[in-house]
């Protein structure tokens, strides 16, 4: 029964993204304010499904979901969309943001449900207090770098809105720039930090299981990368005062290394011990 | 004088943040090189690796390079070497900076009434009251509201100061970083790590001969101290094809102190500078060969990496031109005329034989627990059966430094970026009676967001100061 409504309001939050995504693409395409408007108030009850669907795969399985595809499109996308959510209800100009983070929730939970929707047991390997830990904090990142993403793509259109001198009422209801870019900034400092625990809990785990802090394995490589780029991004705008389009762009551009770390590794190199199952303890 | 100038240009460059922004840029690159270039430890054996190399010139070059490793590649050890260098040499010109900042450094904050007055962003309360009893309302305002008054250097001026300490997070995070150097450099030179299969029932007495694999010498502290492991017992369970559990129960002796430990995959026994993993769990039937007149001519446990219905193979000491190939089925079962094993639970064991001599097979079948496979020359059958398990030994000293650093790093990027600072100049102007207290504030990294807050934070003074 329980996989059975998991089942049905996954396949439901996949559909409302999709309408919502399309909404988004759609008013922002046609500067249509009022689709913006309504895809947001579309996303809240699918967050709300979203946020079922992550309490009852935690309470069916006993463990965080964090095991399998689905599981991690299930969190790292609660996350994405509940700061999305969560900005909205606080500022109602924030609506653009959905355009990043609800297609990137939806690609993630798509791939999810077709790749194995039932719920895997949890490997030797994996049953560590560590998991939620190190799992949380990197999701939180995840979410909050692809909002930082989202902030950097609202004021890359509402600064070229601005210089073409376009007039209209569409992008003036974003808040100003300097309110953007100070928002993306803030969330590039929470993923920044929630990265750096993750990276540290992760170390403490890998020698409790790996019997080293680091072991140069593709995964760990990527996060530091990404974590390093970060942090340079960080100082260009802190020492060297990058702002505005500059880090924007830079914004939307870093999110591909986390990406690239969460969910391409896995998927292009054989030789991580970030792929948990059998081989981790039976080779 | 020449030796002067080359040092204070050293200084300067190290002390630059495009330099440092360039070493960080370097070392992205390097890390991303290592997962695009084939790596050393990535070929199954040495010689698989020296085939590589010798394949092309380009290998060659790689190889020369020490890109191949290149995580302890003499390029990265420089580009290391040069960001902990400026780490260095940053954290120590900022310090009087930072000191500064926090204004520990003696100096009274400097501005004029007049400036407040005329800047545009300032704002102002007007009240009846006179600067000295003013001045002592703004202290106990402030203290309240957690912010810290410091008197200015003119009279009548003041800045209030939120998270004073948060630029000591600066030099926590620096700091931070060469603690992680100086554990990751101790446990780098002191690591020893190497792997163990025992059978249960086996003992390990520290004789270095029995690892069977050496993963990592140490440069220092070669010596290892006395460690002794018995293995009592192995349990292990699997859901669906995936190992969900590895328990195993030992004896382990180190120095004096002997006891009983449970070990699991995740929950390492940790005793003195060592721990101990458990990586691998396997079978080890005990094998006996007998001659056709059914006198032994071997016998032995022999570790075998066949869960999962993977193959394995060996060669017994009796006769070493013939090879065991064999197939595990922990709960055998002849399904359809195909074999099989309804579970992974050891209940009715087999194994699938294929003895080959010299590359010719004279003998396939299947034996169970108690019959013989006979293979001509001799027949061969396993009596008893017990688990292996590969553990994985490591002794290495550096832990403090490098959980300190990870923590310290932690604290410091919280408190620089997250308990930023937030400043806010007063100035009391006028008397008898009519002061106004003008006020302008300004936050590190959040101007914008701030200019809320400290709309707020004016008006819950007027109100302290009219209530």
């Amino acid at each position: 029964m329980t996989e059975l409504i998991e089942n049905i309001l996954a396949w439901l939050c996949i559909y409302i993204y999709a309408g919502a995504a399309l909404l988004l693409l759609t008013g922002f395409i046609f500067n249509k304010e009022r689709l913006l408007r309504i895809s947001n108030y579309l996303i809240m009850p699918a967050f709300v499904a979203h946020t079922v669907i992550f309490a009852l795969r935690w309470v069916r399985t006993g463990y965080f979901p964090a095991n399998g595809e689905l599981e991690n499109a299930i969190t790292g996308g609660w996350f994405a969309v509940g700061f999305t959510v969560y900005l909205f209800l606080r500022n109602r100009t924030f609506s653009g943001l959905a355009l990043f983070t609800v297609p990137a929730t939806l690609l993630l939970l798509g791939y999810g449900m077709m790749k194995a929707p039932a719920p895997l047991p949890l490997a030797a390997s994996l049953k560590s207090s560590w998991l939620l830990v190190h799992v949380m904090f990197a999701q939180v990142a995840f979410g909050a770098y692809a909002i930082a993403s989202g902030f950097g793509l609202v004021y890359i259109l509402k600064d070229n809105n601005r210089r073409k001198g376009a007039s209209g009422s569409f992008y003036e209801k974003f808040p100003r720039l300097e309110v953007i870019d100070e928002s993306m900034f803030k969330f590039v400092v929470y993923g920044f930090i929630t990265e750096l625990i993750m990276i540290v809990a992760g170390a403490i785990w890998a020698k409790d299981l790996w019997g080293s802090y680091w072991g140069w394995d593709p995964v760990e490589v990527w996060s530091l990368v990404s974590w390093l780029l970060y942090g340079l991004a960080i100082h260009l705008r802190v020492t060297l005062g990058w702002r505005g389009r500059r880090l924007a762009w830079l914004m939307i551009i870093l999110l591909s290394t986390v990406i690239i770390t969460y969910w391409g590794i896995d998927t292009v190199v054989e030789n991580s011990r970030h792929i948990f199952g059998v081989k981790s303890v039976t080779q | 004088m020449t030796g002067y100038v080359l040092y204070r240009k050293v200084i300067r460059l190290f002390n630059n943040v495009k330099f440092s922004a360039c070493l960080i840029a370097l070392l992205t690159l390097v890390y991303f090189l290592g997962l695009v270039l084939p790596q050393k430890r990535m070929f199954p054996a040495r010689e698989a690796y020296e085939k590589w190399v010798d394949a092309s010139l380009l290998n060659k070059c790689l190889d020369w390079a020490g890109f191949t490793d290149i995580y302890l590649s003499p390029l990265t050890v420089l580009l290391l070497g040069l960001f902990f260098i400026n780490l260095l040499v940053v954290t120590l010109k900022r310090f009087p900076l930072i000191l500064g900042r926090m204004y520990f450094s003696g100096e009274k904050p400097s501005f004029r009434v007049a400036e407040l007055k005329a800047s545009k962003s300032a704002t102002f309360i007007t009240t009846t009251k006179e600067a000295g009893e003013l001045s002592q309302q703004l202290g106990r305002f402030f203290s309240r509201q957690r912010w810290s008054l410091l008197e200015g250097k003119d009279a009548n001026t003041f800045l209030a100061v939120k998270n004073r300490l948060s630029p000591a997070g600066f030099l926590l995070f620096h700091l931070s970083f060469l603690l992680c150097l100086a554990g990751g450099l101790s446990i780098a030179y002191t690591r020893f790590s190497a792997k163990l299969a025992l059978t249960e029932g086996q003992t390990f007495e520290g004789d270095i001969r029995q690892f069977h694999r050496i993963d990592r010498e140490p440069k220092m502290f070669k010596s290892l101290p006395s460690l002794a492991l018995l293995l009592d017992k192995v349990d292990y369970s699997f859901e669906k094809g995936t190992p969900t559990e590895l328990v195993a129960d030992l004896q382990v002796a180190y120095r004096s102190d002997k006891r009983r430990e449970i070990l699991r995959i995740n929950e390492p026994i940790n005793r003195g500078p060592f721990t101990l993993l458990a990586q691998t769990i396997g079978v080890s039937p005990l094998f006996i060969v007998r001659d056709r007149g059914g006198r032994e001519l071997d016998g032995a446990y022999v570790s075998l990496n066949v869960l999962n219905e993977r193959e394995d193979a060996f060669r017994l000491a009796f006769d070493r031109r013939y090879l065991f190939t064999v197939t595990f089925f922990p709960d055998y079962l002849l399904r359809d005329g195909k074999e099989t094993t309804r579970s992974i639970q050891v209940k009715n064991p087999a194994f699938h034989l294929r003895i080959e001599r010299e590359g010719d097979k004279i003998y396939e079948g299947t034996i169970r627990r108690g019959a013989r496979a006979d293979a001509g020359p001799f027949t061969i059958g396993f009596n008893d059966l017990r688990f292996w398990v590969e553990f994985q030994l490591v002794r290495e000293y550096g832990k403090s430094p490098l959980i300190l650093g990870f923590v310290l790093a932690a604290i410091g990027l919280i408190m620089r970026l997250v308990f930023y600072q937030k400043r806010v100049k007063l100035a009391i102007d006028g008397a008898n009676g009519h002061s106004r207290i003008y006020l302008e504030g300004t936050s590190e990294y959040f101007p914008h967001s701030f200019e809320d807050e400290f709309r707020t934070l004016a008006d819950k003074l007027k109100q302290y100061l009219e209530g």
